[in-house]
C-alpha cells in the first residue's frame, strides 16, 4: 500500500537526521535527556506527517493543479489563462501563514513599512511572476531570458538597499514558496504543458516555481527602495526570544496543535476554493475524481499539521541547542563539516523536494531518477550550509557568496539542457522549505549568537544560500546527463553502422 | 522474423526491468515497460481513497517458437503461481495467428479523456471485475484541431485495461457504458480483444 511505502521512504529520509543529532548529543554537544526524548518524539511526528502529506499531495493537490492547468490551456483564451495566473498567484500567497509572521517581523524592524503593505506587495509579486510564467509558455519566451532579466532586476534593486533589508527580501522568497503552494504551482505547470503537442512541452513543464519565487524578492527589494528602513534590528532575535520559554513539552504540544491546524487550513483554503470554482465552471471532473481530490486535501492538511508540530517542537530547540553549544566551544570549526553533513541530510526530508523529484521522475518517464536529483540537491545544500557556517565564524559579507553562485547559475543557463535549467531554478525555491527554516536556521542562529555574530543577517544568509546553490549543482548534473546521453547515442550510431 | 504473440505482464512498479531481462534471456528480442496504476480491492482503503499504487506493464513480442520458453521464464522470474497475487501475465495473438484454445478471458480496453478512469474501474469492480490497470496517455493532434499560438492542443487520455472472465465481460461492459459521466459523445472508446493464455503471478 502506498501509505506504508511512503512511510518507509520518509523514515529513511528523517532517521539519519535523528541519528546524527543523537550521536552529537552523546559526544561533543551534550543535551538534556528530556530534550533528546522530545526530539525523537517530534521526529516521529515529522515522519508521519511527511508521509500523509505526500499521499495527500499525490491524491489531491497534484491532480487538481494539473487538471486546472490543462483546462486553462484547452480553453485557448489568453485572457483567462493570464488572469487566472494572476489571481491564483495572489490568493495562494496572501493566506500563507509564514508570510504574516514575516510581515509582523518586518513591521518591527522598519519604520514606514507596515505588515500589510509587505504582504500585499509580496502577493502581487508572486501574482505578476506567475502570470509571466504562464505568458512565457504561451508566447514561447525563453526561460533563460526571463530568469536572467528577473534576477538582474533583483540585484539592481538589492544593491541599493540596506543589508538587513536584502535579508528580508531573499528570505521572503523562501517563505512564500512553501510546501502548500509549491506542489500546486508545479502541478499547474505540468498541466498547462501536458495538453500541448510540441517538443518543448516537456521542458516547459517545470520552471514555474523558479520564476514565481523571483516575484517576492523583487517586490520586497522595490519596497525597500521606496522606503528605506531606518532601524536595523533583528527579525530573527524576536523569534529567538519567543521560543525560549516552554511551559512543559506536552502542554506546549497541546497548545500548538490547534494553532498549527488553523494556520495550515488557512493556507490550503484559497487553493481549495480556486479548484472548487474551476470545478464548477470549467473542469467538471467526474464524481470519483472529485472525491479523491477532497480526500487528498484532507490528508495533506493532516500531514502538514503533524509535520509542522514536529519540526516546531523538536527540530527548532534541538538545532538551536546544538548550534549554541558548538558555536561557543573551542573547536567551533566543527560547525563547518557538520553543517555540510546536516544540510545534505536535511534537504532529503523537505516535503516539497519530495513532490518535485517525484514529478520530475514521472514527467521524464523515469529518465531522471529521484536519487540522482536528490544527490545533486544534497551536494548543493551541503555546500550552502557549510559555507554559511564558515561565514558565521568569519563574518564576511553575504554578497561574496551570493554573487558568485547566482552569477555561475545564470551563466550555466547558456550551456545546460533547458529541462535541467527549469528543474534547477524550481529546486532553488523549493530547497529552502520548512526543514531548512527550522532546523538549519536554528542551528545557524544558535551558532551565530554564541560565537558573537549577528543572528539576524547570518540566519538569513543560510536560507538565501540554500536557495542559490542547487541552481548550480542541478545544472551541472544536467550537463553530465547531456554528455552521457550523447555518448550512448553515438555508441548506438556506431553499432548501427557496423551492422551495415 | 515473425512475432506472432504479444505478451503482457502486469507487475508491481519496479519489477518490470527484472522481468524484461528474464524475457530477453529466454529468447525475446526486447521489451517495453509502461508505467500504470492500479487500485487495491480492500473496501476500507477504498473508502479512504488510499488504494492507488503503481504498476509496471511489460510488453514483449515473441515468435511462436519462443512463446513457451519466454512464458515460463516470466512466470519463474515472478515466482510462479502462489497464494498471493503479484500480478498477471497474458498472451494475445498478434497478426494472423491461429488462436489457441480459449481459456475464458477477455481484455476490455477503454480509452477515455483523462479523469474518468477511476469511475470506470469503480463501476467495473461492482460488476465483477477483479482489478484493472490505468495508463496515462495522450491523444494525437488531428489536422483539424485548433492551434493555440502555433501549438496544437491535444487531449490527455487514460487507457483502462481490465482482464475479465468471458462470462461476465458483457456485464462489465454494460456497467461501464451505463456510467452517467460517460454519456457525452466523443468522450472515449471501448473494445475487447481475446486473450489466449492467462496466468496469475506471485510467490
Amino acid at each position: 500500500m502506498n501509505l506504508l511505502k511512503t512511510l518507509r521512504e520518509t523514515a529513511l529520509a528523517v532517521l539519519p537526521v535523528c541519528a546524527i543529532v543523537c550521536i552529537l548529543a552523546f559526544t561533543i554537544a551534550p543535551l538534556e535527556t528530556a530534550l533528546i526524548g522530545e526530539f525523537l518524539f517530534g521526529s516521529s511526528l515529522v515522519i508521519t506527517g511527511l508521509s500523509f502529506f505526500l499521499n495527500g499531495a499525490e491524491l489531491g493537490i497534484i491532480p487538481a493543479g494539473s487538471y486546472l492547468g490543462a483546462a486553462l490551456t484547452r480553453s485557448r483564451k489568453i485572457l483567462l489563462i493570464l488572469g487566472s495566473g494572476f489571481v491564483i498567484g495572489f490568493f495562494i500567497t496572501i493566506a500563507e501563514p509564514d508570510l504574516h509572521i514575516l510581515g509582523s517581523q518586518v513591521q518591527e524592524i522598519s519604520e514606514g513599512i507596515t505588515a500589510n503593505s509587505l504582504i500585499l506587495s509580496i502577493s502581487l509579486g508572486i501574482a505578476v511572476f506567475l502570470l509571466l510564467a504562464l505568458a512565457r509558455v504561451v508566447f514561447h519566451i525563453s526561460f533563460r531570458f526571463l530568469i536572467i532579466a528577473g534576477y538582474a532586476a533583483v540585484f539592481a534593486a538589492a544593491s541599493r538597499i540596506t543589508p538587513e533589508f536584502v535579508a528580508v527580501a531573499f528570505d521572503s522568497g523562501g517563505a512564500t514558496t512553501g510546501p502548500m503552494t509549491v506542489p500546486f504551482i508545479i502541478a499547474l505547470g505540468i498541466g498547462v504543458s501536458a495538453v500541448r503537442e510540441d517538443k518543448s512541452a516537456l521542458e516547459d513543464s517545470f520552471g514555474f516555481t523558479g520564476i514565481a519565487s523571483i516575484g517576492p524578492i523583487l517586490a520586497v527589494a522595490l519596497l525597500g527602495l521606496l522606503r528605506a528602513p531606518q532601524k536595523a534590528a533583528l527579525a530573527a532575535e524576536t523569534a529567538l526570544s519567543v521560543a525560549v520559554e516552554t511551559p512543559g513539552f506536552f502542554a506546549e504540544l497541546l497548545h500548538r496543535i490547534p494553532e498549527t491546524a488553523a494556520h495550515v487550513f488557512l493556507a490550503l483554503a484559497p487553493i481549495a476554493c480556486i479548484i472548487l470554482l474551476f470545478q464548477i465552471f470549467f473542469m467538471k471532473l467526474p464524481p470519483k475524481q472529485t472525491r479523491k481530490i477532497a480526500f487528498g486535501f484532507f490528508y495533506a492538511w493532516l500531514g502538514l499539521v503533524f509535520f509542522f508540530t514536529g519540526t516546531e517542537t523538536a527540530f527548532v530547540p534541538a538545532g538551536r541547542a546544538i548550534g549554541s553549544i558548538l558555536g561557543a566551544s573551542e573547536s567551533s570549526w566543527i560547525l563547518i563539516p557538520l553543517g555540510c553533513l546536516l544540510g545534505a541530510i536535511v534537504v532529503c526530508a523537505e516535503p516539497a523536494i519530495w513532490v518535485l523529484t517525484e514529478q520530475v521522475e514521472e514527467i521524464s518517464a523515469g529518465n531522471i531518477r529521484k536519487p540522482v536529483l536528490l544527490t545533486a540537491l544534497a551536494l548543493g545544500v551541503a555546500a550552502a550550509v557549510g559555507l554559511s557556517m564558515f561565514r558565521i565564524l568569519e563574518g564576511f559579507s553575504i554578497w561574496l557568496l551570493l554573487l558568485p553562485f547566482y552569477g555561475t547559475a545564470l551563466g550555466l543557463t547558456f550551456v545546460t539542457p533547458r529541462l535541467f535549467t527549469a528543474i534547477a531554478f524550481d529546486s532553488g525555491g523549493v530547497a529552502s522549505g520548512p526543514m531548512a527554516s527550522t532546523f538549519i536556521l536554528s542551528l545557524a542562529i544558535g551558532a551565530a549568537s554564541s560565537s558573537g555574530g549577528n543572528p539576524g543577517t547570518d540566519g538569513f544568509g543560510v536560507i538565501a544560500l540554500i536557495a542559490a546553490t542547487p541552481l548550480v549543482t542541478i545544472q551541472l548534473l544536467g550537463i553530465l546527463y547531456q554528455r552521457s546521453e550523447d555518448r550512448v547515442l553515438a555508441a548506438g550510431q556506431k553499432s548501427k553502422e557496423a551492422l551495415r | 522474423m515473425n512475432y506472432e504473440w504479444e505478451l503482457h505482464a502486469v507487475v508491481p512498479h519496479g519489477r518490470g526491468e527484472r522481468l524484461a531481462a528474464a524475457a530477453r534471456k529466454a529468447g525475446a528480442r526486447g521489451g517495453t515497460i509502461l508505467v500504470g496504476r492500479g487500485e487495491h480491492s480492500s473496501p476500507v482503503l477504498r473508502f479512504l481513497e488510499l488504494t492507488e499504487y503503481e504498476k509496471d506493464v511489460l510488453v514483449v513480442l515473441v515468435s511462436a517458437a519462443d512463446l513457451d520458453r519466454v512464458w515460463d521464464a516470466l512466470k519463474a522470474e515472478a515466482g510462479g503461481d502462489g497464494k498471493k497475487s503479484k500480478g498477471i501475465l497474458y498472451a494475445q495473438p498478434s497478426g494472423r495467428t491461429q488462436m489457441e484454445a480459449d481459456n475464458g478471458h477477455e481484455l476490455i480496453t477503454v480509452i477515455v479523456n483523462r479523469g474518468y478512469a477511476e469511475d470506470i474501474m469503480d463501476r467495473a469492480r461492482k460488476a465483477g471485475a477483479k482489478g484493472g490497470t490505468i495508463l496515462h496517455a495522450r491523444g494525437t493532434g488531428k489536422p483539424e484541431d485548433e492551434k493555440f499560438f502555433g501549438v496544437a492542443i491535444v487531449p490527455e487520455k487514460e487507457e483502462v485495461l481490465i482482464l475479465a472472465d468471458t462470462d461476465n465481460s458483457a456485464a462489465i461492459q454494460e456497467a461501464i457504458l451505463a456510467l452517467p459521466c460517460l454519456t457525452t459523445p466523443g468522450i472515449g472508446i471501448m473494445y475487447t480483444t481475446r486473450v489466449s493464455r492467462f496466468a496469475q503471478l506471485g510467490r
